[in-house]
């Protein structure tokens, strides 16, 4: 089971590991610690319960289990965990959610959600939201 | 002497359903008002009722959509469900026992139960609920806020 883990998922930031900074990979990240700043992936991204992560991710799938703040942007699709702790902005192509998680932001969904996106704009259409702020609510 | 056989099983009876009724009767239900949050006790068949604490009219049954319907508000206590077929356009959609949604809808849907989402549904709009499960392949769009905590405070002094 461990092996199929590994090939999956080549790259593990362990449990007592705190990344901040910019970066990118292949295939597979396995994020079981902390994370801030910028993902860029054409793999997978699988954020695991433990783990803490403060970024925009752009990557062909993301799976999130724990507690992640920013824009995610998904070519394939994003699952939301049971144990999900989510807030930001999301755009996938598919998004699969579990009963139990909990989230807030701007949801963008469907087949045309990631090709309508113009090639190497920021995760989040139109302006950016940084990073630790809260994002903005339609309404009162 | 006929009579007594009869009178003794009815009492026996009796005293096994006896127990089971201490608590909440069985005809009656707890439910929740959607504006002031205060709980109250009705008759299980009960379809509508007002609210005893701020007198706005509350609806209990199911609502199902099979069809394109197209209304101001949607309102009640049950379940709404949006099935296959169903196309529903409404400026809001408030629902105290959950929402179903397997077809379309366009407008924004506060739920005090859980929002559960078919993989062929299309939904434009904010959702505000406690719960939500999504099904890989719905069309989603809008504000999404998704927790225990997302229901909002009881409007008092909201007038519709």
């Amino acid at each position: 089971m461990a092996e199929i883990g590994n090939q999956e998922y080549p790259t593990v930031l362990g449990h007592d590991a705190v990344f901040k900074g910019e970066l990118t990979f292949e295939k597979g990240l396995r994020l079981n610690g902390k994370f801030e700043g910028k993902i860029n992936t054409a793999g997978r991204l699988h954020v695991s319960k433990e783990a803490k992560l403060q970024a925009d991710v752009e990557a062909g799938a993301i799976v999130v289990e724990g507690e992640v703040t920013g824009n995610l942007v998904a070519n394939d699709r994003i699952e939301l965990k049971q144990s999900a702790r989510y807030e930001g902005d999301l755009r996938a192509s598919k998004l699969v959610v579990d009963e139990g998680a909990v989230f807030s932001g701007h949801v963008t969904v469907g087949p045309e959600a990631v090709k309508s996106r113009p090639a190497g704009a920021a995760p989040s259409a139109g302006v950016p939201r940084p990073l630790g702020q809260p994002p903005m609510l339609n309404k009162p | 002497m006929r009579p007594g056989r009869t009178v003794r099983v009815s009492v026996q009876v009796f005293m096994s359903v006896t127990p089971s009724l201490a608590g909440v009767p069985d005809d009656r239900i707890t439910i929740v008002c959607l504006y002031c949050h205060k709980p109250q006790e009705v008759g299980r068949k009960t379809l509508t009722l007002t609210c005893k604490f701020c007198s706005k009219p509350l609806k209990l049954q199911d609502v199902r959509f099979t069809a394109y319907e197209a209304r101001r508000v949607i309102e009640t206590l049950g379940v709404v469900t949006v099935e296959k077929k169903g196309n529903v356009v409404a400026d809001r959609i408030t629902t105290g026992g959950g929402l179903v949604v397997r077809g379309r809808v366009k407008g924004n849907i506060l739920s005090f139960g859980v929002v559960r989402v078919g993989p062929e549904a299309e939904i434009k709009g904010d959702i505000t609920a406690p719960s939500i499960a999504v099904g890989a392949g719905a069309i989603l769009e809008g504000y999404y806020k998704v927790g225990p905590d997302a229901a909002p405070e009881p409007a008092g002094s909201t007038t519709s």
